[in-house]
C-alpha cells in the first residue's frame, strides 16, 4: 500500500512540477511582450532646430566664402545681403532652440548667440549701405535693418532706419511696411497720434496690400480713443480694402498660372485675416452704435466664408448678451445655432440661447428653436471625451431648458377661449411650441416629465387645431400615468380629440382617419372601464359606435349606436344615434331593417326626441318605398324572382299606401315576366283588398289587354268591363271597346246591350263612340225599324257615323223627313265624318232623290217633264257623289242602287203620257228623245251594275252586295245586306298556357300566331282563329296565314271576308286559296266570276276570257 | 512551511484553463508613457490591433492631452478599432484628434479617416458630419481631405441656402478630385427647384459625360436623368437612363419600380410585370411599395387577363396585411414592426436605419472581443457603444416616424385604390375584352429557336444578375 501510495505521491510530484513549468512557461509567453523594447521615438523639435542650426551655419560658411571670392564683384552687395539674412535665421533658430528648452514657459528670453548674430547682421547691412549706397537692395537692408533693431530692442535705431527708407525710397513697394511697422511701434505705446499718421500715409498712397490692415489700425486706434463712429467707418474701409485685394491677388494670381508675387515675399508677414478680424472686432462699436436689425445681413454681406461670418456673429452675441439686449442675444444666437459645428462654444451658445429666450419671453419661432438647442446637444455630446456622466448632466440640464421654454411658451400663450377659436397667429403659436413639444420628447424618450408634456402637447396641438396629433398624444400620456385620476383626464381628452379630428370632414390622411378610430375605440374602452360621470360614459360611447359607423362597419355601428341611443334616451347623443343607425341601415340597402328601427323608434318607449320623431316617420316612409322600388325592380328582372318577395311585403303591410303599391307593382312584375296566372291573382287580390285603388282601372285595362294579347276573349271581355264601373271618365270607351270584341265574336246582342249600356251611362259627349259602334252593329244585324227603335233615343248625337246609319234605318221604314235630317247632320259635320258616314249620307240623299223620282207624278207638260229630267240627273249625281267617297261598302251598295233608280227612270221615261195639247209631230220628237233617254238610262244601269262587281276584282271586295252585281242583281232595299257573323259560343279561354305567355311578351310573333290559330281552327274555335289570324296579317303574315283567315272568316259566316282573303293569297301566289276562292265563288252561283278571276290571275284579259 | 502542493497545482490548472478569458492573459502594460508608446506603435506595425488599442489608451491615460504624443497615440487607439471593424469607436477618436486640433499634423489625417468611414453606410451623420466637418472651421487640410471638407462645407450652406458660401466653397475643390462632379451634381439638384428643367439637363447631360465620375454618382445623374424623363412623360429616354443602371437594381428595388411604371405606360406590359416579378425577391421583403400591387393589377388589365388581374389586387393584403392590420388596430406606428421596416427601406429613413444596424452589429462585435481590450479601454468602448447604440435608436425613432407615416398613408391608400381596382375589373369584365389602350407594345412573346439572346424559364429562385431581366410571357386576351 505504501509503495503504491509514495509511487502515486511521485506521480503526482511530477505532474505538479509540469503544471509549473508549463503555467511559466506559458506567463512567459503571454507576458512576453512587456520587455523591454527600442523604443521608436519621434525625432525631438529640438533635434530638428539643431539640424537647421547646423544647416545654415554650412550656409553661412559657404556664403562667407562667395563673398571673400566674389570681393569687388557686381554682385557682392546681393552675397552681403543673403549672408546677413542667414544670419538672421541662425538667430532665429537659436531663440526657438531657447524657447523649446524653456518648455515655451516665455517669449523674454536672454540668448547670446542671438544677440550676436543679429549684430553681426547688422553690421553687414550697414555695410551694403555704407559701400553700396546707390545698390537697388537698399531699401530692403534698410528694412531689414529696422526689423533687426527691433528685435534687439533698440527701438530708436529701429525708427530711423524705417523713416529713413520712408524718406529715400518713396516708390519702394517696402515703405508701406516700414510706415506698418512704424504705426505698429507707436501703437503698442498707446501713442495713437503717430501711429494714425503713419497708418494714414499708407492708406492714402496708392493701392497696396497693407491697405485693409492699415484701415484696421486705425480702426482700433479710434476704438481706443472710445471713437466708436468712427473706428466702424475703418473697419468697413479694412473689410472693402482687404476684399479689393484679395480679388486683385486672385486674379493676377489667374493670369499668372501660380506664380508668387514677388513683392510678397519680403516685408511685414503678418499672420493677421483683416477680413475676419475686421468683422470680429467691430462687433462692438457695432452693438454700440447701429441697430440690430439689418446686422446679420451687414455681416453675411462681408463676410467671405462661413467662418468669418460665424465669428463676426458670436462676438456680437457676446455683446448683446452683455449689453442685456436679449432679442438681438437671441436672434444671434440662433444664427450660430443653425450655422455652427458642435463644440464647446456653441453649446455656450445654446445655453445663452435659452437665457436670452427666457428673458425676452421671445417664443414665436419655439418649435426650430427647440430644434436648434437640442441638435447642439445631440450633435456634441457623443464625443468619447465626455464622460458618462458628463453626458448625463448634459442631458438633464438641457432638457430642463427645452422644457422650461415649452412651457413658458405654452403659459404665454394662454388658454384657449372656450367658445371661439384662436386668432390664426395663435394658432400658428400653438404649431410651433407643438413642434417643440415633439422635439422634446423625441429628444428626451426617458424623461420622467415625458406624461406631462405629452398631455401640454395635446393641448397645444389642440389649439393648433391638430385634433388628431393631440388625441393621439393624449392617449400615449395616458399610457405612461399611473394615477386613475389623471389617467382618466387623459383618456377622455384623447377621445375629444380624437373625436373632433374624425369630425373634420375634409382631410384627405386616410392614415389619420384610420388611426384616430381606432385609437379612440382604444381608449374609449379602457376609459369606460372607469367609474366615469354619466355624461362621459355617453359621449366615450357614442364616439365609439360612431367609429363603427365611419368606417363603414355598419352592423357594428347599428348594434352599437342602437344601444347608446336605449341606454341614454332623449339626449343629442340618443339622436345622433337614431339618426346614425337609420343611415346605417340605408347604407346597406337593409330596407327591411330600416322600416324596423324606423318602426321601433316610432314606437312607445322610443329613445327619440319628439323632435326628431318626424324625421324618422319621414325614412320610414321613404325607405317603405325604397323597399318597394327595390323589390319591384328584382320583380321586374328576366325570371320575376323577387316576384314572392314583393307579395310577401304586401302581405306584411296590409291595408297601407305601400301594401297597395307592392300589389300593384307585383301585378306590373307579373305581367313584364308573362305570369298571367300571377297577373290575374295579383288584379283580383287588389281589387278585394283596395276597392278603392286609384290604379284599379287601369289594372284592368292591362289585364284586358294581357288577356287580348293572350285571345282570351272571355277574359278580357270581363275585364273590360269590370274596368269600366272603376272607371267612370273612360267608361263608355272601354264598354265600347268590351262591346266591339263581342261583336267581332258574333256576340250581337251582348255587344249591342254593352254598346247600349256605354251608351246610356256616358255623357253627351262622350257616348259618340258608343252609338258610332252600336249603329254599325245593328246595321249588319237588325232590320230598319230595330235600328230606329234602338238608336231614335239617341238621335240627338251629332255623330256621323251613328246619323248617316240612323237615317237610312229612318228612310228604309218610311220617314223620310227624319232621314233627311240625319243625313243634313252627316254632311254638315262632313269633315269630321269618315268615308263610310258621307256615303251612306249621300246614298241616303240618293235615296231620297230617287223616291221623289219614283212618285212623280207622269209629267202633264213639257216643264214636268224637263224637272222630271233634272230630278233623275240628280237622283244619279247623287248616287256616284256617294259611290266616290272612299267607302268599298258604299261605292258598291250606290252604284247597285244607281241601277236601280235607273231602271226605274228609263222606266219613267218611256211611259210618259204627253198632254193631247201636244202636236202629233211634237209628241213623236219627244217620244223619240224619251225613248234614247231612256235607253241612256238603261244603259247607264247596266254600266252601274258591271261597275259594282267589277268592285270584286279591282279591290277583290265581296261583299253581299258586291257578289249580288256579279250575279247581275241589284239592291232592292235601301238597307245595306251584310253577311251576318255567327254567334261565337265557345270559349277560347284554356289552354296553350305557354303559347300564349310568350304572345303575351311578343303580341305580333307570327310564328306563334299562326301555331294557335292552328290550335283554335282545329278545335272550331273559328272567332278565335279569325282574331289570331287576322293579327297574325296585320303583323305582316303572307298568303298562307291569309288563306287561313279565309278559312276563317268562311267558318263564321264572314263570306266578303273570307273571298278577300283568299283572293288576296290567291294574287300573292297561293294556289290554295286560288283554289278556295274557285271553289267558294263557284258554290255560290258565281262560276263566271270565277273563271274571269282565275283567267287574271294567269294574266290573261278578260276578252280572251269571254 | 508546509504547502499544500496539491491545492497549488489544482490553482495553476485552473488558471492556466481560465487564461484566456481572464486579465491574467493580457500583457502586463508598462508604467513608462514612453514604454507604452513604443509597444502601442509596434503591436500596430504587427497588426496586434487590440494589443495597440490597449497599450495607446493607457498611454493616453498615462499622460494629459498637452502631451505631444498625445494625439498619436488617440491615432493608433483609432486605427486599430477600425482595423478590428470598430468604426463608429474609431470615428469619434478620429474626430477628436480632428476637432482638437491639439496636433495640427495629425488633423489631416484625422480627416482623411473620416472620409474613408463616411464612404461606408451607417456612420453617425449628425456628430460627424453636421457636427463637424460640414461646418467647422478646418483648415490646414491637403487637398484631398481639404476637397473632402470643402464638399460637405458646401452643401450644408446649400442646404441652409446660402448660396454664395456654397459656391465658395465648392470653388475651392481642387478640378482632379471627385468632389468637384459631386458638388456639381449638388449644385444642379439644388437649380431643380427652379423647375428649369432644359437648363438642367443640359448640364446633368454634361456631368454624365465627365470622365473619372464615381459609380455611385453616375448612377444618380442617371437615375435623376431618367426620372425627370418619366415625370415629362418621355418613357423611351426614360428606360434609356435606367437600363444604363439597372445593374445596381439588386441593391435598389425602387429602380425597379420606376422601370416597371415607365414600361407600363410604354405598352410594354409583360415587361412592366417581369420587373414586378422580380420585386418578390426575398432580399426586398421588407420593402413595402403598395403601388407595386396595383401596377400589376393594371398591366394584367391591360392584357385582359382580368382574373390574375384581381389576384394581383388582393395581394397587397396577403403581403402587407401585418402592417395594415396594425394600422386599422390603431397600433402605435413605433411598435408596428412591419412598418418600421418598410420605413427602413425608405430614402429618408435608411440613414438612421443603416446607422442603428451598424451600431448593433459592431457593438456585437465588441462584445466578442471586449476582454482583449482589458478592463479600462473595455469600460470606455462599453461607455463608447452604449451611448451610441442608445444614441442610434433614439435618432432612428426620432427620424424614421415621419417615413413610417408616409408609408401607412400609402398602403392605406393603396388598400383602398385596390377597392376601386377589383370595381374597374369588374366592370372591365362586363364590358369585354375590348382594348381601351394604345396598343402593347409586344403582343404576345415568342421565344426564338435562335438569336443572341437566351430565355430561360423562371423556377422562383431569384438570382442578382438576372432579376432585372424577367419578362412574364402572358397571354394578351384582348380582342380589337
Amino acid at each position: 500500500m505504501r509503495r503504491i501510495g509514495r509511487g502515486i505521491w511521485k506521480l503526482r510530484a511530477h505532474a505538479v512540477r509540469a503544471t509549473l513549468v508549463f503555467a511559466l512557461l506559458v506567463g512567459g509567453a503571454a507576458c512576453a511582450t512587456t520587455g523591454e523594447l527600442d523604443e521608436p521615438r519621434d525625432p525631438p523639435r529640438v533635434e530638428k532646430l539643431r539640424l537647421q542650426i547646423t544647416k545654415v551655419r554650412n550656409a553661412i560658411d559657404t556664403t562667407r566664402r562667395a563673398v571673400a571670392r566674389g570681393r569687388g564683384a557686381d554682385y557682392s552687395p546681393e552675397l552681403y545681403v543673403r549672408l546677413a539674412e542667414l544670419l538672421s535665421e541662425e538667430a532665429r533658430y537659436h531663440y526657438q532652440l531657447a524657447y523649446e528648452r524653456e518648455q515655451g514657459a516665455s517669449h523674454s528670453l536672454t540668448v547670446p548667440q542671438v544677440r550676436l548674430l543679429k549684430e553681426d547682421a547688422i553690421e553687414i547691412y550697414e555695410r551694403v549701405l555704407r559701400d553700396f549706397p546707390d545698390n537697388p537692395l537698399a531699401p530692403r537692408v534698410l528694412f531689414n535693418i529696422g526689423q533687426e533693431q527691433r528685435e534687439l530692442g533698440n527701438f530708436e535705431e529701429m525708427q530711423a532706419a524705417m523713416r529713413r527708407l520712408v524718406e529715400q525710397y518713396p516708390q519702394s513697394s517696402l515703405r508701406h511696411d516700414a510706415l506698418l511697422v512704424l504705426g505698429d511701434y507707436h501703437f503698442d505705446k498707446q501713442d495713437f497720434g503717430p501711429a494714425d499718421e503713419y497708418y494714414a500715409q499708407i492708406v492714402k498712397s496708392d493701392p497696396n496690400r497693407h491697405d485693409g490692415i492699415a484701415h484696421y489700425k486705425r480702426a482700433w486706434v479710434r476704438m481706443n480713443r472710445g471713437e466708436c463712429k468712427g473706428a466702424l467707418v475703418e473697419f468697413e474701409r479694412a473689410l472693402d480694402s482687404a476684399k479689393a485685394w484679395d480679388e486683385k491677388v486672385a486674379a493676377r494670381a489667374a493670369t499668372q498660372q501660380g506664380q508668387h508675387p514677388s513683392s510678397e515675399v519680403v516685408g511685414t508677414q503678418q499672420d493677421i485675416d483683416v477680413r475676419r478680424e475686421s468683422l470680429v472686432d467691430m462687433a462692438y462699436c457695432y452693438s454700440r452704435e447701429k441697430p440690430f436689425e439689418g446686422a446679420l445681413t451687414f455681416f453675411r454681406d462681408h463676410s467671405y466664408n462661413r467662418a468669418s461670418y460665424l465669428a463676426g456673429v458670436s462676438r456680437l452675441a457676446a455683446r448683446y448678451r452683455m449689453m442685456g439686449k436679449y432679442a438681438a442675444a437671441a436672434d444671434t444666437s440662433r444664427e450660430l445655432l443653425i450655422l455652427g459645428a458642435a463644440n464647446d462654444l456653441h453649446l455656450d451658445d445654446a445655453r445663452s440661447f435659452y437665457s436670452a429666450l427666457k428673458q425676452q419671453k421671445s417664443y414665436a419661432q419655439i418649435g426650430s428653436d427647440t430644434r436648434l438647442i437640442a441638435d447642439m446637444v445631440f450633435r456634441y455630446y457623443s464625443r468619447p471625451t465626455i464622460a458618462a456622466e458628463e453626458r448625463a448632466r448634459l442631458l438633464s440640464e438641457f432638457e430642463v431648458y427645452t422644457r422650461d421654454l415649452l412651457t413658458s411658451a405654452q403659459e404665454a400663450l394662454g388658454k384657449s377661449p372656450s367658445d371661439q377659436p384662436r386668432p390664426k397667429a395663435q394658432v400658428a403659436q400653438a404649431a410651433s411650441i407643438a413642434a417643440g413639444y415633439g422635439v422634446y420628447l423625441d429628444a428626451f424618450p426617458q424623461s420622467e416629465h415625458r406624461p406631462e408634456m405629452l398631455l401640454n402637447m395635446a393641448e397645444v396641438l389642440s389649439d393648433a387645431q391638430q385634433p388628431f396629433e393631440a388625441g393621439r398624444r393624449a392617449s400615449e400620456a395616458a399610457g405612461l400615468l399611473k394615477e386613475p385620476a389623471s389617467k382618466q383626464a387623459a383618456l377622455f381628452d384623447a377621445v375629444v380629440y380624437l373625436q373632433t379630428s374624425l369630425q373634420a370632414t375634409r382631410d384627405p390622411s386616410k392614415y389619420r382617419r384610420v388611426t384616430a378610430r381606432a385609437t379612440l375605440r382604444q381608449v374609449g374602452s379602457e376609459l369606460l372601464g372607469y367609474t366615469i360621470a354619466p355624461e362621459k360614459a355617453r359621449q366615450v360611447k357614442f364616439a365609439i359606435a360612431q367609429t363603427f359607423y365611419d368606417e363603414g362597419q355598419y352592423n357594428q355601428a347599428i348594434d352599437r349606436l342602437t344601444a347608446v341611443a336605449y341606454e341614454f334616451p332623449q339626449t343629442p347623443e340618443a339622436d345622433a344615434a337614431v339618426q346614425l343607425t337609420l343611415d346605417s341601415y340605408n347604407t346597406l340597402n337593409d330596407f327591411d331593417g330600416l322600416m324596423y328601427a324606423s318602426r321601433r323608434f316610432l314606437s312607445e318607449g322610443s329613445p327619440v326626441s319628439a323632435g326628431l320623431k318626424g324625421e324618422v316617420q319621414g325614412i320610414l316612409a321613404a325607405s317603405e318605398q325604397r323597399k318597394l322600388d327595390e323589390l319591384s325592380l328584382q320583380a321586374a328582372g328576366e325570371d320575376g324572382s323577387g316576384l314572392e318577395q314583393l307579395i310577401h311585403f304586401a302581405e306584411q303591410n296590409p291595408g297601407s299606401e305601400v301594401g297597395e303599391r307592392a300589389l300593384i307593382n307585383a301585378f306590373v312584375a307579373a305581367r313584364a315576366v308573362g305570369d298571367t296566372a300571377k297577373v290575374y291573382e295579383m288584379a283580383n287580390q287588389l281589387a278585394e283588398k283596395y276597392p278603392q285603388s286609384e290604379q284599379l282601372p287601369g289594372i284592368y285595362n292591362s289585364l284586358a289587354q294581357t288577356a287580348n294579347t293572350r285571345f282570351e276573349f272571355d277574359q278580357a271581355i270581363d275585364y273590360l268591363k269590370r274596368a269600366a264601373q272603376v272607371n267612370e271618365g273612360q267608361r263608355t270607351l272601354i264598354l265600347a271597346a268590351a262591346a266591339e270584341l263581342e261583336s267581332e265574336l258574333g256576340r250581337t246582342a251582348s255587344a249591342q246591350g254593352t254598346y247600349e249600356t256605354a251608351a246610356r251611362q256616358s255623357k253627351e259627349d262622350a257616348r259618340d263612340i258608343a252609338l258610332s259602334g252600336l249603329a254599325i252593329l245593328l246595321e249588319r244585324y237588325k232590320s230598319a225599324p230595330e235600328m230606329v227603335s234602338a238608336l231614335k233615343a239617341y238621335k240627338s248625337s251629332t255623330e256621323p257615323e251613328f246619323q248617316a246609319r240612323l237615317g237610312l234605318a229612318y228612310l228604309a221604314s218610311g220617314d223620310a223627313e227624319a232621314a233627311e235630317a240625319a243625313f243634313s247632320t252627316v254632311l254638315i259635320n262632313e269633315a269630321s265624318a269618315s268615308p263610310g258616314a258621307l256615303g251612306r249620307a249621300h246614298y241616303g240623299m240618293a235615296e231620297l232623290m230617287r223616291l221623289t223620282v219614283e212618285t212623280y207624278p207622269a209629267p202633264s207638260d213639257l216643264e214636268m217633264l224637263q224637272e222630271l229630267i233634272a230630278l233623275i240627273d240628280l237622283t244619279q249625281q247623287s248616287y256616284l257623289q256617294a259611290a266616290r267617297q272612299g267607302s268599298p261598302t258604299m261605292t258598291a251598295v250606290s252604284l247597285s242602287r244607281l241601277a236601280v233608280a235607273s231602271e226605274m227612270a228609263a222606266k219613267k221615261f218611256l211611259n210618259i203620257r204627253l198632254p193631247d195639247s201636244v202636236s202629233a209631230s211634237d209628241k213623236k220628237a219627244i217620244g223619240d228623245a224619251m225613248k234614247v233617254r231612256s235607253d241612256g238610262l238603261m244603259d247607264a244601269a247596266k254600266q252601274a251594275l258591271d261597275a259594282c262587281a267589277e268592285q270584286a276584282f279591282s279591290s277583290y271586295n265581296f261583299s253581299r252586295v258586291v257578289r249580288n252585281c256579279m250575279k247581275g242583281e241589284k239592291l232592292k232595299t235601301i238597307m245595306i245586306p251584310m253577311d251576318p257573323i255567327k254567334e261565337d259560343r265557345s270559349n277560347p279561354d284554356g289552354g296553350f298556357e305557354k303559347l300564349r305567355g310568350e304572345l303575351a311578351k311578343n303580341p305580333e310573333d307570327v310564328e306563334r300566331l299562326e301555331t294557335l290559330g292552328k290550335h283554335f281552327f282545329d278545335k272550331q274555335h273559328y272567332h278565335a282563329a279569325r282574331l289570331v289570324y287576322k293579327k297574325a296579317v296585320d303583323a305582316g303574315a303572307g298568303a298562307v296565314l291569309l288563306n287561313e283567315l279565309g278559312r276563317a272568316n268562311e267558318a263564321v259566316g264572314d263570306l266578303g271576308g273570307a273571298l278577300n282573303a283568299y283572293a288576296l293569297a290567291a294574287d300573292a301566289g297561293f294556289k290554295p286559296a286560288r283554289d278556295n276562292l274557285a271553289k267558294v265563288l263557284n258554290s255560290y252561283g258565281l262560276g263566271e266570276a270565277a273563271r274571269k278571276f282565275e283567267a287574271r290571275l294567269d294574266g290573261s284579259g278578260e276578252a280572251e276570257v269571254k | 512551511m508546509r504547502f499544500n502542493t496539491r491545492f497549488i497545482a489544482g490553482c495553476l490548472l485552473v488558471a492556466c484553463a481560465g487564461w484566456p478569458l481572464s486579465g491574467c492573459g493580457l500583457s502586463a502594460l508598462s508604467d513608462d508613457p514612453d514604454t507604452l508608446y513604443a509597444s502601442a506603435l509596434r503591436a500596430s506595425l504587427d497588426q496586434e490591433h487590440t494589443e495597440s488599442a490597449r497599450a495607446a489608451f493607457h498611454y493616453m491615460k498615462s499622460t494629459n492631452p498637452d502631451n505631444v504624443r498625445y494625439d498619436r497615440a488617440e491615432k493608433l487607439l483609432a486605427q486599430n478599432v477600425e482595423a478590428l471593424g470598430l468604426d463608429y469607436a474609431a470615428s469619434l477618436f478620429y474626430l477628436d484628434i480632428a476637432e482638437s486640433r491639439r496636433d495640427v499634423r495629425l488633423v489631416g489625417d484625422a480627416v482623411g479617416a473620416l472620409e474613408r468611414l463616411l464612404r461606408r453606410d451607417g456612420y453617425d451623420q449628425m456628430t460627424l458630419r453636421d457636427g463637424f466637418l460640414a461646418r467647422a472651421e478646418i483648415t490646414g487640410l491637403a487637398p484631398n481631405e481639404r476637397a473632402f471638407v470643402a464638399y460637405h462645407q458646401g452643401l450644408d450652406s446649400l442646404r441652409n441656402n446660402l448660396m454664395d458660401w456654397a459656391t465658395e466653397r465648392f470653388s475651392q475643390i481642387p478640378k482632379t478630385s471627385p468632389y468637384r462632379h459631386r458638388a456639381e451634381y449638388a449644385l444642379i439638384i439644388h437649380s431643380l427647384a427652379t423647375y428649369e428643367l432644359d437648363e438642367v439637363l443640359e448640364r446633368l447631360e454634361v456631368l454624365s459625360q465627365a470622365e473619372d465620375l464615381p459609380d455611385d454618382l453616375s448612377n444618380e445623374i442617371h437615375r435623376t436623368l431618367g426620372r425627370i424623363g418619366f415625370e415629362q412623360k418621355r418613357f423611351d429616354d426614360a428606360l434609356r437612363e435606367y437600363e444604363l443602371i439597372r445593374h445596381t437594381a439588386t441593391d435598389d428595388p425602387s429602380l425597379l419600380l420606376e422601370m416597371a411604371w415607365s414600361n407600363y405606360y410604354l405598352g410594354n406590359y409583360q415587361r412592366a410585370l417581369g420587373l414586378l416579378v422580380a420585386l418578390d425577391a426575398p432580399a426586398y421583403s421588407g420593402l413595402i411599395a403598395p403601388e407595386r400591387y396595383l401596377l400589376e393589377a393594371l398591366s394584367l388589365e391591360q392584357l385582359c387577363q382580368f382574373e390574375p388581374a384581381r389576384i394581383a389586387a388582393t395581394r397587397l393584403r396577403a403581403r402587407h396585411g401585418h402592417a395594415l392590420d396594425d394600422l386599422h388596430a390603431g397600433t402605435p406606428l413605433r411598435e408596428s414592426s412591419a412598418i418600421r421596416a418598410a420605413a427602413r427601406h425608405r430614402e429618408s429613413g435608411r440613414a438612421p436605419a443603416d446607422f442603428r444596424r451598424h451600431m448593433r452589429h459592431e457593438a456585437a462585435k465588441f462584445a466578442e472581443i471586449r476582454e482583449q481590450f482589458g478592463p479600462q479601454l473595455a469600460q470606455h468602448l462599453d461607455q463608447i457603444y452604449a451611448h451610441g447604440l442608445q444614441e442610434a435608436e433614439r435618432r432612428e425613432d426620432a427620424q424614421l416616424f415621419g417615413q413610417m407615416r408616409e408609408v401607412s398613408e400609402e398602403l392605406l391608400t393603396a388598400e383602398e385604390g385596390v377597392r376601386l381596382v377589383l370595381h374597374e375589373l369588374a366592370v372591365s369584365v362586363l364590358r369585354g375584352r375590348e382594348r381601351d389602350q394604345a396598343d402593347p407594345l409586344y403582343r404576345n412573346i415568342e421565344v426564338p429557336v435562335g438569336g443572341d439572346s437566351v430565355f430561360y424559364k423562371f423556377d422562383g429562385e431569384f438570382w442578382t444578375d438576372e432579376v432585372d431581366n424577367l419578362i412574364v410571357p402572358l397571354e394578351d386576351r384582348c380582342v380589337e
